[in-house]
């Protein structure tokens, strides 16, 4: 069983400051998911919504 | 108000996550999935349960399963750990039904504010984009870390 370790990977949800580090399992078997595709309507309508209306403004700094 | 968060695991490149749902109607396994879409940089953001007999993913599922914000804190676990992964990616999440815009605004109003810390975060809303409002009706949501 592989663990990564993300340093900083959530801060405390009440908004602190304060940094946790989590031990993340590594579970490759869910790469089946990677090219399967899961709720391509959602993702062609992301793509149709992105395509019309652009993208936010802070893209563009 | 800290919410414990369920213990998921992912895939090496961090862009598919598992967790399971504890509750009145037992286990259900969630997949959460970061989809590239044609505008590189930018990712849909997927929730859906898992059919363990078949591996399937049912987007539109309602589990009701009394850990509404117990899933929610861990959806943002996994957009924290996907967007950390992961610095210049934008998350887009579009709701198919009433019930899921309603799920996902709960989950950002409820976490704004350490939200609004670490995001820049926006709602769709009349056919363009605006800084997220806490009150607004969006079906909707980009986020993109600071």
């Amino acid at each position: 069983m592989t663990y990564l370790i993300i340093h900083g990977i959530m801060k405390t949800i009440k908004g602190s400051n304060e940094k946790k580090i989590y031990g993340v399992e590594i579970d490759n078997s869910l790469s089946i998911y990677k090219n399967m595709p899961i709720c391509q309507d959602k993702v062609d309508k992301a793509n149709e919504v992105l395509k019309t209306a652009g993208i936010p403004k802070p893209a563009f700094k | 108000m800290k919410s414990s968060v369920y213990k998921f695991k992912t895939e090496e490149t961090l862009t598919v996550f598992e967790f399971i749902s504890e509750g009145p109607k037992g286990k259900i396994t969630k997949i959460v999935k970061f989809n590239p879409t044609t505008i590189p940089g930018f990712y849909n953001l997927t929730v859906g349960d898992k059919n363990l007999l078949t591996n399937g993913i049912n987007d539109k599922a309602i589990s009701d399963n009394g850990d509404t914000d117990r899933v929610l804190a861990t959806i943002i676990s996994a957009i924290y750990a996907f967007t950390t992964s992961k610095k210049e990616a934008w998350v887009y999440a579009i709701a198919n039904t009433k019930s899921r815009a309603r799920f996902y605004r709960m989950g950002i109003n409820k976490y704004f504010s350490g939200i609004q810390k670490d995001f820049d975060l926006f709602g769709f809303y009349g056919g363009g984009w605006e800084k997220f409002r806490k009150e607004a009706d969006y079906i909707a949501f980009a986020l993109k870390r600071k």
